[in-house]
């Protein structure tokens, strides 16, 4: 078997940082802000204008006009 | 099907306290999972262990609060019922509407 042919070009890989104990919000603001922990709340930005179709259900299809 | 009997303050007043208290209930059984998966993966983390059983034990003092005022959160198996049988006379928890409610008023 050739084993270059699986290093190179090299396979794609996962990495992640270990969560460590830091400060937690508290229960309530956890709950509204769907974690406990401040380094793991990221949100979305919500668009208006980019969804304004998705919400309304008038999404098209591969950009073809109905 | 269970009917909400509107129109009087101390009525409204009641169902408002309500919610907030199933609000705190879900805020700290919330805050139990997140702890539970994080010890998940940090099993010696003694700090995490401690928050943990805080929010366990807040979580029972909430829990006995409510169904003390309110009635029990499950028909059957975690908690001893009284006369008369409550379960039938209150909005279950899962009927209430949490979108009336005030966000910042219940912190």
């Amino acid at each position: 078997m050739d084993n270059k042919r699986y290093c190179d070009p090299e396979l794609a890989r996962a990495h992640i940082v270990i969560q460590k104990l830091d400060e937690t919000f508290s229960p309530m603001e956890a709950l509204e802000k769907g974690t406990l922990f401040p380094e793991l709340y990221c949100p979305y930005k919500y668009r208006e204008h980019k969804y304004e179709n998705h919400r309304r259900g008038e999404r098209q299809y591969d950009g073809q006009q109905e | 099907m269970k009917t909400t009997e509107g129109g009087n303050d101390s009525m409204t007043g009641n169902r408002n306290r309500q919610k907030e208290q199933l609000k705190r209930i879900m805020a700290e059984e919330f805050t139990a999972v997140e702890l539970n998966l994080y010890l998940d993966t940090h099993p010696h983390d003694k700090q995490a262990l401690h928050m943990y059983n805080e929010t366990v034990h807040r979580l029972h003092c909430l829990k006995e609060e409510y169904e003390e005022e309110f009635g029990s959160l499950s028909n059957f198996g975690t908690s001893s019922g009284r006369y008369p049988w409550q379960w039938i006379d209150e909005p279950w928890p899962w009927e209430i509407n949490f979108c009336t409610c005030n966000r910042k008023g219940v912190k």
